[in-house]
């Protein structure tokens, strides 16, 4: 397996170095490095490296999507995965351009991005968006900023928002009920290859999908609250990844385990949007939902655990992150209170996002004002 | 006289891509994000903004020896409106749907950076003659801006062309492509391809 | 100036079990070589002048360089032999200037005594004047002060002691484990050097909490001296940090103890100051440690001084495996250029790392149970009792920072290193000094700990070179403050 591996690598090697397509190279460099660790050995003091490489990160954060993912199919058919899939393919191949056109090394983050954008969209999104959403938030969200690490705002939001400002009525106005039983592993929501699921946004209305709005649409527009237990476990309807409380929770505390995201954001974040919900619940009930229902409902658990961890985009110091998280607790339940939209988190995360280096900056110049005479 | 029509000629054409007041110099971003989200807008705001660059760059050129410096942005300021009242009162005599649409716009020129701009650093010091070839060489590079950006933002954002429908029913419109972020977006697009074809000198 | 003298003991990292780190306490001894060469400048000390010639015949614990009018101490020969020829060699851009002594006769270790040492009840005259003539004088980041000169600091300045038994580096020196059986000469020694500095108090003994002779030493230490114990964490047995955490003086960014009037010493370091006066030794035997994955034993040697590197080493080795060799521990040791380099009287540990150039198959799904790790992606970070495996490979490839904030996690003066390095990238070194950058100790952390693979203590040390040449910042700690100031 291996030596085959590496034999294919090497043949792939050299015939690329002989046909035009060589500013593919990236693309075979990638897959070369993902097989076989490099060879780079470190060159001045400190002669020892730690184990941990970017690679090893994001994939880490894949798999703590991928119990979210899971749940996504199983809730709303195999369609999920189409979704998921285009995303990939689509960010992956907009990334390996921008490798090649720039000649550089292509980067892991990427495989973060394009997992976490489809579990934020509605099960039966046209399939179409779902490229158009991935190619626009790589391209403007970070490709344009400079490639990884130096995004201003978490590529997997800004694909969203553009979705969501773009094509209002698909992402917002149609959900779907999740399937009974063993749901999506045997069926199949929606008709995958007809034209109309394929280009236009009308619904696909086949098989056990059964229009239903999300707890918090239901709320805002009637004020009635879905049942806790539902949430916790995720038979209610909403977007793809989001709906399960305890998966994301299993994510999320493998993130935290792993010391990939760091504990203050989602502590904070949580944290505040419940003593904020709280107070205003008390203040105006109407508007402003119980803080159980809230918390469980909506993107808020998938947004503070893999979203407002992203590390390029949120502030980098730890004052900066309790800040942060704080801020986005208090704009989230503002926003789902009194705006006109039913959800909050993700505007308040990337609104936030423009705040990370600001803040960072006050921290650090707080913290080291004695250099500064 | 040929080597004067030559320099005519290159006074005409440096507007379009290389010193293109929009792409290049990023001016007159207000407007520009405000109006090319269709075709006709564009067009009508590009004829419009033209007509007064170029009177604007006769009359200030015309006068050139007569105005004080120390009030000479007053003076333009007073010609450009003078032009600006003349388009406006036009747009809504002939044009009536269009002056609603693009309503405010069409006095704010009056504030677009591109024409105080070629008044003061071109007519004030030039002949007429080229002077009314700059004008209308910067009034060209801005047209043109404007109708390469409403090329892509109103069939993505209507699905139409000049008002016709050209992308069939089946075509969810952007609604980003309508309001001016999505303008942004494609201005961005623009100015890296141009910057990327025609590096800037250093 | 930045104070983190109290969180500092909380930071730092533990290396923990690291493969060819373990050492038992027995020492031996290695067998004299037939050649040794003798480097004219060993330790803090400008080069002596040469006392011998070409065929002069050599004792050990001979006097062969002395220069009292400089900043310096003598150097003694270590084998009885005749002097073959001089020979200079490069260390780093400097020549140094060697004394190659060829050895006559068999295994001898009798040495030619100190005059006037025998035993510890001395005036502090004496022992100054027997700690210089055995050469003692040079040990210590910054020499040991004397009524010669021998130190960037004066004896009447001498504020405190502080005795460094820490090494939390990895394979260095495992100081704690030269205390077994040598108590009393350990409490004779420092009882020397507090006559010596006029101390009785402001003395504090800095040990591992896990070490056994713990108990031990502090019931022989007496009420005026501290003892200390910490963590094993790197860097807390850097003698700036060492410094900070006993005696909660700040050190000056970028400077040394002994400008806030500190001695620090190593226990090896007190050791031979009784070697010296009680038995009249010479520095002529030095203990090294051998440490690393590299070596077959890792062990204790006592080695004479100018003993060739290649000869310490000589059939220790690890077959079939490229090898790097360090003086000093695996984070801040300095590579070996040549082999028949010698072994100095201020080196304490020799260390082997592999140079895996291997391409490991799906390296970043691994489990991780030998991973050397300060990240919690390993099982190694849940297993703490596992084996870690210690190599030069980078295991991974350079990307951009992403701002995990690993390094300033990591980082014991809770800087921010990532920001210094794209900074210094930028041509903004200005800027970092804005943000602490001259209060790294250079401990490099940052650049072991970071998932991107950045070189960060590499590019924080070009910013402070870039400043230094642009007259911004510059401290100059020993001998080269001692040449700015027109010393030596």
């Amino acid at each position: 397996m291996k030596g085959l591996i590496r034999k294919s690598l090497d043949l792939c090697y050299g015939w690329l170095e002989k046909s035009p397509l060589k500013p593919l190279k990236p693309l075979l460099n990638a897959a070369d490095g993902f097989f076989f660790r490099g060879a780079e050995v470190t060159e001045a003091a400190p002669h020892l490296r730690d184990g941990i490489n970017l690679k090893r990160m994001f994939i880490f954060v894949v798999f703590a999507a991928m119990p979210s993912a899971l749940a996504g199919i199983y809730l709303f058919g195999w369609r999920a995965l189409w979704v998921i899939l285009i995303s990939y393919v689509v960010g992956l191949g907009l990334e390996v351009v921008f490798a090649a056109v720039r000649k550089e090394e292509i980067s892991e983050g990427a495989f973060v991005t394009c997992i976490l954008f489809p579990l934020t969209l509605p099960p039966n999104i046209p399939l179409w968006m779902v490229g158009v959403g991935i190619f626009m938030g790589i391209l403007f969200g970070k490709e344009v900023f400079g490639g990884t690490g130096h995004n201003i705002f978490n590529p997997a939001l800004v694909s969203r928002i553009f979705l969501y400002i773009c094509f209002p009525a698909v992402m917002t106005g149609n959900w779907i009920r999740p399937m009974e039983g063993w749901g999506g592993f045997i069926k199949y929501s929606g008709d995958l290859l007809s034209g109309e699921t394929l280009i236009s946004a009308s619904l696909p209305q086949a098989g056990d999908a059964v229009t239903a709005a999300t707890p918090l649409t239901d709320f805002k527009a009637t004020g009635e609250l879905a049942p806790l237990w539902d949430l916790f476990w995720g038979n209610v309807s909403g977007s793809l990844g989001e709906t399960s409380a305890i998966l994301i929770l299993l994510g999320g505390l493998f993130l935290i385990i792993t010391r990939i995201a760091d504990w203050r954001i989602p502590l904070s974040y949580i944290g505040s949007f419940v003593i904020f919900a709280f107070i205003f619940h008390g203040i105006n009930p109407e508007k402003f939902a119980p803080v159980g229902f809230q918390l469980l409902s909506g993107g808020l658990l998938f947004g503070a655990f893999f979203m407002a961890t992203d590390p390029v985009s949120g502030p980098f110091t730890k004052g900066g992150r309790w800040f942060f998280g704080i801020i986005c607790g208090l704009l989230t339940v503002l926003i789902r209170g009194v705006s006109g939209y039913a959800e909050g988190v993700m505007f308040a995360i990337l609104f936030m996002n423009i705040f990370s280096s600001l803040i960072d900056e006050l921290v650090l110049s707080y913290r080291y004002k004695e250099f500064r005479r | 006289m040929a080597e004067a029509t030559e320099k005519g000629f290159r006074l005409l054409t440096r507007g379009l891509i290389k010193d293109n007041p929009t792409f290049r110099m990023v001016l007159g971003i207000c407007s520009t994000l405000a109006v090319s989200n269709r075709m006709t807008n564009s067009l009508a705001m590009s004829l419009g903004t033209t007509f007064v660059i170029v009177s604007s760059s006769l009359s200030v050129s015309l006068l050139r020896n007569y105005i004080p410096k120390r009030v000479r942005m007053a003076v333009y300021t007073v010609i450009i409106a003078t032009f600006v009242v003349c388009v406006d009162l036009y747009l809504k005599a002939f044009y009536p749907l269009i002056s609603k649409q693009i309503g405010p716009y069409v006095g704010l020129i009056i504030t677009n950076c591109i024409i105080m701009g070629r008044c003061e650093s071109f007519a004030s010091g030039n002949k007429p003659g080229p002077s009314i070839l700059d004008g209308l060489g910067v009034g060209m590079g801005y047209s043109f801006s404007l109708i390469l950006i409403s090329a892509i933002r109103e069939p993505l954002g209507f699905g139409t062309m000049m008002g016709y429908q050209v992308l069939g029913s089946w075509w969810t419109p952007w609604i980003l492509m309508v309001m001016p972020p999505g303008a942004f977006l494609v201005l961005g697009l623009y100015i890296w391809v141009l910057r990327t074809i025609y590096p800037e000198k250093k | 100036m930045f104070s983190a003298s109290k969180s500092m003991v909380k930071r730092g990292y533990n290396f923990g079990n690291l493969q060819g780190a373990n050492f038992s306490g027995t020492v031996e001894t290695l067998p004299l070589p037939d050649k040794v060469i003798i480097p004219l400048k060993q330790g803090f000390s400008a080069e002596t002048q040469c006392l011998v010639k070409k065929g002069d015949k050599v004792r050990r614990g001979q006097i062969i360089g002395r220069d009292d009018h400089t900043y310096s101490s003598p150097v003694h020969a270590s084998i009885n032999g005749v002097v073959e020829h001089f020979e200079t060699f490069m260390e780093g851009h400097e020549p140094h200037f060697g004394v190659v002594i060829r050895r006559e006769h068999g295994d001898e270790r009798g040495f030619a005594p100190i005059p006037g040492a025998g035993s510890p009840d001395k005036t502090r005259e004496d022992i100054s004047e027997i700690l210089y003539l055995a050469g003692v004088t040079a040990l210590g980041s910054t020499g040991i002060p004397s009524f010669h000169h021998t130190s960037d600091i004066d004896l009447k300045d001498v504020k405190a002691l502080v005795v460094n038994g820490l090494s939390a580096e990895p394979f260095s020196l495992p100081r704690e484990l030269l205390l077994s059986g040598k108590i009393k000469e350990f409490t004779t020694g420092l009882h020397l050097l507090m006559k010596l500095f006029d101390l009785s108090e402001n003395i504090h003994v800095a040990l591992n909490k896990e070490a056994t002779v713990v108990k031990e030493l502090g019931n022989a230490l007496k009420k005026n001296i501290t003892l200390h114990t910490f963590e094993n964490r790197y860097p807390l047995d850097m003698d700036e940090v060492v410094t900070e955490i006993t005696t909660g003086k700040k050190v000056p960014d970028g400077g040394t103890p002994s400008e806030v009037g500190v001695v620090v010493v190593g226990i090896e370091e007190i050791l031979h100051v009784y070697d010296a006066v009680v038995l009249g030794k010479p520095l002529i035997d030095k203990i090294i440690s051998l440490g690393g994955p590299g070596f077959k034993n890792n062990k204790l040697l006592i080695v004479a001084v100018g003993t060739p590197i290649e000869w310490a080493i000589l059939g220790n080795i690890e077959e079939g495996m490229e090898e790097r060799i360090l003086v000093g521990g695996a984070m801040r040791g300095k590579p070996v250029e040549i082999a028949a380099h010698p072994v100095e009287r201020h080196f304490s540990s020799l260390t082997i790392l592999e140079e895996n150039r291997e391409r490991e198959f799906l390296y970043f799904l691994k489990p991780g149970f030998s991973v050397l790790s300060y990240s919690r992606e390993f099982l190694s970070a849940f297993f703490k009792k596992t084996v870690r495996k210690a190599q030069t490979n980078i295991q991974g490839e350079s990307r951009p920072c992403i701002f995990c904030s690993y390094c300033e996690d990591i980082c014991p003066r809770r800087l921010v290193p990532h920001v210094y390095s794209k900074m210094v990238a930028f041509g903004l070194a200005e800027e970092a000094i804005k943000y602490g950058m001259e209060a790294c100790i250079e401990c490099g952390l940052c650049s072991f700990a970071c998932p991107s693979k950045i070189p960060l203590l590499e590019n924080i040390m070009k910013g402070k070179k870039e400043l230094e040449k642009r007259g911004r910042w510059s401290h100059p700690i020993g001998l080269q403050k001692l040449e700015v100031e027109g010393k030596l």
